[in-house]
């Protein structure tokens, strides 16, 4: 199958005629026909006449031209409907496009969908969506992990070469891990958010999701960069990261914080992340344990900022200019919007807000003290495997703490490495993520890259048998 | 803590701020859904915030302005801007009256 290829050998396929574009774009359409009415991770399905017409005529000018690829569908597509999975905007058309998008028109890469996701991001199973729920292409009765579910589920089930998702407080990361993709979230400000329908702005990121890192490089050495349309991208210049990644980790030290290896986490996928360090020693780095101990408070650090912002991001959502009225909010969403207007109100706006964003500077340190241990660190994405449907949504409080490990990173601003690092014994993925200093994506992408190089977790699809029946690792 | 930190009565009223409506009922279920939550944050007490400055964002940047000039590739025409609005007239949004008849 075309779609196994890794995007630089499609580019060259491409170019050598092996095969077409239109080759490729027929091969996702035909996947989306068999696999996505028992998956459901496509929101909006653009027409094919129009896909194909666009591979017919594309100019080889970048590695990738021509290929096919989806967003997460909080990314404004002008003229494309956009729906962040929420009623209210169940019939919105943008008028312009966000700069994520038009980088990759520029370069010729050809939008197939727009993804379901937990509404406006809000969610770590990409159950909270007003378009029913997205399965796992490994387990149909379980979650895809969220909110980039859509994303990381047609990335896995091959209905895609590769995708955009943004990630908040896990968003590319948990569905990533639960999908057996890779995916990449970035430092804060590293690619621009304009026309990213916001959740929390001081967290949001934008950020790659494929299927190794090595697709992951190509594709973020396209997006990033400074964009004059958002005041918070960074002009911090932009590494060639796709031909960095053979360098030798010479004087590497990936730092194991315990923390994150305590109460709470699942045995097996505890083995299977500290097992990433084992292996990763077979390429000369070094692996020492280290002590973080503000990581617990991450959880209400985060559940208070992102909550607040969010009051405030969706306070547009009025039904006058666009979309329709705030009643068409969910339960989870309209949570959230409470939580954050109460810690933002008179009298508590000290005692929640305000804290939380002193506290949140005491992380930040906590993070600085433990990145001047070690090169990067090694943590578990999620405590456990993908849960059932259902299980999530019964308990709000259960539902956040399943976030713990991936939510740390956003409020610093740090980027992280999603990787596949094993399956459990009954055949389910785990991600192990790579986090690093502010900028430091040359470097995560690096051992991200030499990682997949003596592992060969990244490749395994749930498409054994051809077709979703067959959930076992294709081994 | 075996107060309760958020009644139905502060649900209603951030209910009201925030512009959502609810139903009595649903009043009842957020109330008793958000108390844990609300109480999970109280552990950040525990934490010395003593002369520790908040950081509200993260890009070390300060500053970032635009130049004053228009730019045109960013405007809307009239009825791009009107395309999604459920209801307008005569090039305008229609909206509910804030004032009472």
């Amino acid at each position: 199958m075309l779609l196994d290829k890794s995007i630089l050998e499609l580019a060259t396929g491409l170019r050598k005629g092996d095969f077409s574009s239109v080759d490729l774009i027929n091969e996702c359409y035909d996947n989306i026909a068999k696999y996505n009415g028992n998956i459901n991770a496509f929101i909006t399905i653009l027409p094919r006449d129009t896909a194909l017409k666009q591979a017919k005529s594309v100019k080889l000018t970048s590695p990738l031209s021509g290929i096919p690829f989806v967003l997460k569908d909080c990314y404004v597509t002008e003229s494309v409907k956009t729906t962040a999975a929420s009623n209210v905007l169940t019939n919105f058309i943008p008028p312009y496009s966000a700069t994520v998008y038009q980088k990759l028109l520029n370069t010729g890469a050809i939008l197939i969908g727009k993804m379901n996701m937990d509404a406006w991001g809000h969610g770590g199973s990409s159950e909270n969506t007003n378009f029913g729920p997205v399965k796992n292409p490994w387990d149909r009765s379980r979650v895809a992990g969220g909110s980039s579910g859509g994303p990381a589920a047609a990335i896995s089930a091959r209905m895609t070469v590769f995708a955009i998702g943004e990630d908040t407080g896990g968003s590319i990361r948990n569905p990533a891990a639960w999908c057996n993709i890779t995916g990449l979230k970035v430092t804060y400000g590293r690619v621009s958010r304009y026309g990213t329908i916001a959740y929390a702005s001081s967290f949001d990121s934008v950020g790659p999701m494929a299927k190794s890192v090595q697709d992951c490089s190509v594709i973020l050495e396209t997006i990033a960069g400074l964009d004059p349309y958002d005041a918070t991208s960074s002009p911090t210049p932009v590494s060639p990261y796709s031909a960095l990644l053979n360098k030798k980790l010479n004087d590497i030290t990936i730092g194991v914080p315990r923390e994150f290896f305590q109460e709470g986490l699942d045995p097996e996928i505890k083995t299977a992340v500290l097992k990433v360090a084992e292996d990763l020693k077979n390429t000369g780095v070094k692996v020492k344990d280290l002590s973080m101990p503000l990581f617990d408070y991450g959880l209400a650090i985060y559940y208070l900022i992102g909550p607040s912002e969010t009051s405030s991001n969706l306070a547009r959502y009025d039904g006058i200019r666009f979309g329709l009225g705030r009643e068409f909010f969910t339960d989870e969403t309209i949570r959230r919007i409470l939580i954050g207007t109460y810690a933002l109100s008179a009298g508590y706006y000290d005692a929640y807000y305000k804290k939380a964003q002193q506290v949140r500077t005491l992380f930040i340190e906590e993070y600085k003290k433990a990145l001047s241990q070690c090169s990067v660190l090694l943590q578990p994405i999620t405590p456990t495997p993908p849960p059932k449907l259902g299980e999530l949504m019964s308990d709000p409080l259960q539902n956040f703490l399943a976030d713990i490990y991936t939510i740390s990173q956003n409020p610093v601003g740090i980027p992280s490495l999603a990787l596949p690092c094993g399956f459990t014994k009954s055949g389910l993925p785990i991600g192990a993520q790579l986090v690093g200093p502010m900028f430091s994506e040359e470097l995560l992408l690096n051992i991200g890259h030499q990682y997949q190089q003596i592992t060969d977790h990244h490749l395994k699809s749930p498409l054994s048998k051809g077709d979703l029946e067959g959930l076992k690792p294709k081994l | 803590m075996s107060s309760t930190v958020i009644s139905e009565a502060d649900v209603l009223k951030v209910a009201k701020l925030a512009n959502i409506k609810l139903s009595p009922e649903k009043i009842a279920i957020f109330a008793k859904q958000l108390e844990p939550i609300l109480k999970y944050f109280i552990k950040l007490n525990k934490v010395n915030i003593t002369n520790v400055a908040p950081t509200y964002q993260v890009t070390g940047q300060k500053n970032i302005l635009r130049q004053d000039i228009i730019d045109t590739k960013r405007m809307f025409t009239q009825a791009q801007s009107l395309a999604n609005a459920p209801q307008s007239k005569n090039g305008f949004f229609v909206t509910k009256s804030i004032s009472k008849k």
